[in-house]
């Protein structure tokens, strides 16, 4: 019983896990590492936060 | 640049962010899951547990020693029939009857003036065979009361 409970939830996962990386392999982020994402989020940030031109 | 540019380089970018911080989430998500698929591998192959091996252990110890429970049993099931005078697939009301009949050989108020020794194996017989016509019909014996 207890192996049918733990199989179940390792097929479910790796369903989940399997979605979500098709999911994000569709994301144009998503050749990106984790380091660069950093980067790129400062970098909007910085965008966001640009006071508006006078005139 | 103008103001309108600016503004409109600025909602881009928030857009992004948004993007952004989807796809990290979603990194996020993958890495539990995949956590979570590779927990549950590990349950699923690990061993039953330790104290579950040893009840079987103590288990099969104690068959070893007084030998197979269904079988002690069943040698019990036959001595109580024995006992009452019936077969061991006998009808409720036969047993009843033949404990009725067997209690009535054995009536503890014609043991009046005997002897207490005496007195104390006819009530241990008494005893056995309301045990062995429990263990017939399948009842559990009730508690000797105080």
């Amino acid at each position: 019983m207890r192996r049918v409970v733990f199989a179940a939830l390792a097929v479910l996962a790796a369903g989940g896990a399997f979605y979500l990386r098709e999911r994000s392999s569709e994301s144009s982020f998503s050749a990106y590492t984790d380091a660069q994402l950093d980067t790129l989020a400062e970098a909007y940030r910085a965008v966001m936060r640009a006071p508006p031109m006078p005139g | 640049m103008t103001r309108t540019a600016q503004r409109e380089r600025a909602l881009d970018s928030e857009i992004s962010l948004d993007r952004l911080e989807a796809e990290r989430d979603r990194r996020l998500a993958l890495r539990s899951l995949v956590a979570v698929a590779f927990l549950a591998v590990v349950g699923a192959m690990l061993p039953r547990s330790r104290r579950a091996r040893r009840d079987r252990g103590e288990e099969a110890r104690l068959r070893e020693r007084f030998g197979d429970p269904v079988l002690l049993l069943e040698g019990q099931r036959h001595e109580a029939a024995k006992l009452l005078g019936v077969s061991t697939d006998a009808p409720r009301e036969v047993i009843d009857a033949a404990l009725a009949a067997r209690l009535a050989t054995h009536d503890a108020r014609s043991l009046e003036g005997i002897d207490s020794g005496l007195r104390r194996v006819v009530k241990d017989q008494r005893l056995a065979m309301q045990r062995a016509r429990d263990l017939l019909v399948g009842e559990a014996a009730p508690q000797p009361q105080q």
